[in-house]
């Protein structure tokens, strides 16, 4: 009986151990097909990511979210302040995300200039951003000095790590197309080179009131990662420029995260422009209430580097249009 | 009256509610053991039943028939 | 604490270590205790309500059934009412009532400047589910059908277990406390089973419903601008979601208590797949259906049984704005139960017309046809059940019939996370609905093709499970 009970209970514990070996088998080898086709990507949002981290070394860098995605054309700031120029914008990119990558540029390089495309509500505590910190998961391997930040997603994000496919997680269709080929976003991606992705619509929205003061918090930590932004910036020797794209929202009060960003840019020296009214008269160049279409941002674009122009004293910059004036064109 | 008749009875009540001649019930048939039976036709069962015995049920001993064996003990209280 | 999270896991884990690693007459204690600190978890001060509604309970349960004489005997059972409703009606419905009151008031006088006493007041989770438990269970005794629970552990525990607090299944006395005066002993069977339940229910909900959700909630939020067969796809596959949703989540209640040696009533028996509505609603969410069947309609129906099919309307009307209004306190719920009982009564009125169209066609193909049907009808009522307002409802669906424009999918991925969750979900169910497959219990014989197929779903989980910002859509009720 004793020996009878003995075989059983081997027999449970080795079919249990076979059952956690086919996972890590299964874990371990899709887990590293699937970084494979991640990082053969040449072209889309996946891959824009991957080259602003680790391979971008561009004169001219601009950071934020999707404002900053579809407002700056680097093509102008190429042929304009002449040094070679790129935009990290990503859609949905929390300030973890942006910070992220400034750290892991700042590693490889020193770039010239950097533009910061800053919002209303940047810093507020929002769970989630902080869900998309996942942005960064698949880079947790190769990027150690980044590590700490995309673990402020959650307490259990290590052991989640362990798992070769969870950084991948959501993105294994995506990938396998673009390996294919197959999107036809491929074309258009590879129009977006430089990182800046236009949007042709036109809004017919009215301008939008927000009259209610915000009552959620800041984020500690979201605050904590922009002072090291600017801070990181100064010590590089990086001219940073922090700006707040135009909108068509009205707030009725002010906002906390911009409040605290005018004063961190003031201890630092650093250009703070706030443009956030600045083509309250032309709708036309709206996509939606939040973003610049091609036209704006082609607009945006150019006022951004006169007052980039403006505010280098040292002359760095060779302007090869003596002629500022603002005529929508491209 | 033996629970015997009266189950035999009552089959034939159920077949012809439910159209059905296929039905075949015990003393443990319940409401789910039968396709055709359900919570609608339940009750046109019940008025055939009280109709064919002349009898009337209480409504508490009506929601505590779990099966065909309570309905047919239920019968017979009611007969003696 | 969300069934999805690694903190229930742990929890569940440590849980059911803990509770058979002590000697089995601990267990019991173990488990209120647990359960407790689960509640605890959620909000500290939900324990306090509860343990006043069991005390009370408790103690009426018992009263009832000690009480041989008419009067005494009703006046509890009327306390039983008055109690728990009034304490669900509280929570839940004091702010929908009150509103409606001064707009009913407001019709007939010129007062508008009385403001409405609204309560700013949480609904405490889970609380909907175990009155209409408690409520049901008071009710067994008054009818004699069951005794009343002189254990108190036991009737706490009854109240409390945790894997049925939040969302159910709404549990029977006679089904659950049988199982509690079992001894409770360690099988590696209730684990193993309770795991491939859980891990079936986390692909439901991760996979299949919050992929869903994701898309759902973006085409409707603005319905307006969206094309006709845009709405018309998202609504189709919203019905997808809620099943894998809510199914999921009592997946994962069911393979939970199952680890501890419970078995939980079924809550679904493939309702997708249903030939008519009056199927439909025995195989969905069957805890809550066969209550509002036992408590609500039989007794409406056997009570008047005398005006013939007419009690039937009654009863359906009653119960059907009961089951809606069970959701939550706005009207979009009370029409979305109103519209099951015409539906049900329309069934009823042409059984025979239908009957008789089955009999001259395919069998297969009348099926096929049927299912499509009662599929297509849950899905409009869905577009009810979901909107926050009637009208928000009625510009879906007219949107679906006149809005033009592109359909929208986001992106190739998204259509194909979908497609494929959805699909997965149904090849299950089939097959199992139709005993296609011969060779089913042959795989079920075959422990490593069972490992082999449990680790694939683990792993397609963490491919395509949507990990952040998913929330179960039924937790406010």
């Amino acid at each position: 009986m004793a020996t009878f009970k003995k075989k059983k209970t081997r027999s449970f514990i080795a079919k249990l151990g076979i059952f956690f070996l086919m996972l890590y088998l299964l874990d371990f080898s899709i887990g590293s097909l699937l970084r494979k086709l991640y990082f053969q990507q040449d072209s889309g949002y996946l891959y824009r990511t991957t080259y602003s981290l680790d391979s971008t070394k561009a004169d001219l860098l601009i950071f934020g979210a999707s404002t900053a995605n579809h407002h700056y054309d680097p093509s102008l700031f190429e042929n304009r302040l002449q040094m070679s120029a790129y935009n990290t914008g990503r859609d949905g990119g929390s300030f973890f995300y942006v910070y992220s990558i400034l750290h892991a540029v700042l590693k490889r390089y020193s770039p010239k200039i950097v533009i910061l495309d800053f919002n209303v509500g940047e810093l507020l505590k929002d769970q989630g951003s902080t869900d998309r910190i996942s942005f960064l998961l698949p880079y947790y391997k190769n990027h150690p000095e980044i590590r700490s930040v995309i673990l402020l997603k959650s307490p259990f994000e290590k052991y989640k790590l362990l798992s070769k496919i969870y950084p991948f997680n959501s993105l294994m269709f995506t990938s396998a197309i673009r390996n294919a080929n197959l999107s036809e976003n491929s074309k258009r991606d590879h129009e977006a080179e430089s990182g800046y992705v236009p949007i042709k619509r036109v809004s017919d929205e009215a301008i939008a009131y927000v009259d209610d003061p915000v009552i959620h918090e800041l984020d500690s930590n979201k605050i904590n990662l922009f002072k090291d932004f600017v801070r990181e910036c100064t010590t590089a020797g990086v001219k940073l420029y922090v700006v707040v794209s135009p909108s068509r929202i009205d707030y009725k009060y002010e906002d906390p995260s911009l409040n605290l960003a005018k004063d961190v840019t003031n201890d630092f020296d650093v250009p703070f422009y706030n443009f956030s009214r600045l083509f309250r008269n032309s709708p036309n160049l709206f996509a939606d209430n939040l973003h610049l279409n091609d036209s704006g941002a082609q607009v945006f674009s150019n006022k951004i580097i006169d007052a980039i122009l403006k505010n280098d004293s040292s002359g760095i910059i060779n302007d090869k249009y003596n002629n500022s004036a603002i005529t929508g064109k491209k | 009256m033996a629970s015997e008749q009266i189950i035999k009875e009552i089959t034939s009540i159920f077949t012809r509610i439910l159209e059905d001649d296929s039905i075949s019930l015990n003393e443990h048939t319940t409401i789910n053991d039968v396709d055709a039976w359900n919570s609608l036709n339940h009750i046109q069962i019940i008025t055939a039943i009280e109709k064919h015995y002349k009898i009337r049920f209480e409504l508490n001993e009506l929601l505590n028939f779990k099966n065909v064996g309570d309905l047919s003990d239920g019968i017979q209280k009611k007969l003696k | 604490m969300l069934f999805t999270s690694i903190v229930y896991f742990l929890f569940l884990g440590i849980s059911v270590l803990g509770y058979y690693l002590l000697p089995s007459k601990f267990r019991h204690y173990f488990l209120i205790i647990a359960s407790a600190v689960f509640y605890m978890y959620v909000k500290p001060s939900y324990l306090l309500l509860i343990a006043v509604i069991i005390i009370f309970n408790y103690a009426i349960g018992i009263q009832i059934e000690k009480s041989s004489g008419g009067l005494r005997r009703s006046t509890f059972r009327s306390l039983n009412l008055l109690l728990n409703l009034g304490i669900l009606i509280f929570f839940k419905y004091w702010n929908f009532l009150i509103e409606n009151v001064f707009q009913l008031i407001g019709l007939f006088s010129a007062k508008s400047t009385m403001s409405i006493p609204f309560l700013d007041v949480l609904l405490p989770i889970g609380l909907s589910y175990y009155i209409f438990q408690i409520i049901g269970y008071n009710m067994d005794i008054y009818r004699g059908a069951i005794k009343a629970e002189r254990n108190i552990f036991h009737f706490s525990l009854f109240v409390l277990f945790f894997p049925k607090l939040l969302v159910g299944p709404i549990e029977r006395a006679n089904r659950f406390f049988p199982q509690l005066k079992k001894k409770i002993v360690f099988r590696k069977e209730n684990i193993i089973e309770g795991g491939k339940r859980i891990v079936w229910g986390l692909f439901k909900k991760l996979v299949v419903a919050d992929r869903i959700s994701i898309y759902h909630s973006s085409v409707v939020t603005h319905a307006q601008t969206q094309s006709g067969e845009t709405l018309l796809f998202a609504s189709l596959l919203y019905t997808f979601q809620v099943y894998a949703d809510f199914s999921g989540y009592t997946d994962i209640a069911l393979g939970s208590a199952k680890m501890f040696g419970y078995d939980l009533m079924e809550n679904f028996k493939r309702p997708l797949l249903a030939k008519n509505l009056s199927e439909f609603w025995r195989r969905w969410h069957i805890s809550l259906s066969s209550w509002v069947n036992d408590y609500i309609f039989n007794p409406i129906v056997l009570k008047h049984r005398n005006w013939g099919n007419r009690s039937i309307y009654l009863g359906l009307f009653v119960s059907f704005v009961v089951i809606g209004f069970w959701h939550g306190a706005t009207w979009s719920y009370v029409l979305f139960g109103v519209l099951q009982s015409l539906a049900l009564i329309y069934e009823i009125l042409s059984r025979k017309r239908r009957i008789k169209i089955s009999k001259r066609m395919n069998r297969k193909l009348y099926n096929a046809i049927s299912i499509l049907l009662t599929f297509l009808f849950v899905t409009c009522s869905l577009i009810v059940f979901q909107s926050a307002t009637i009208s928000e409802a009625m510009n879906i669906i007219k949107g679906i019939f006149v809005n033009k424009g592109p359909f929208f999918y986001d992106k190739p991925s998204t259509l194909l996370f979908i497609l494929i969750g959805c699909t997965i979900m149904m090849a299950f169910e089939i097959p199992a609905e139709f005993r296609l497959m011969k060779s089913r219990y042959s795989v079920r014989s075959n422990w490593f093709t069972q490992e082999l197929s449990y680790a694939f779903m683990i792993i397609y989980i963490l491919l395509a499970g949507v990990f952040d910002g998913g929330q179960f859509i039924y937790f406010a009720f």
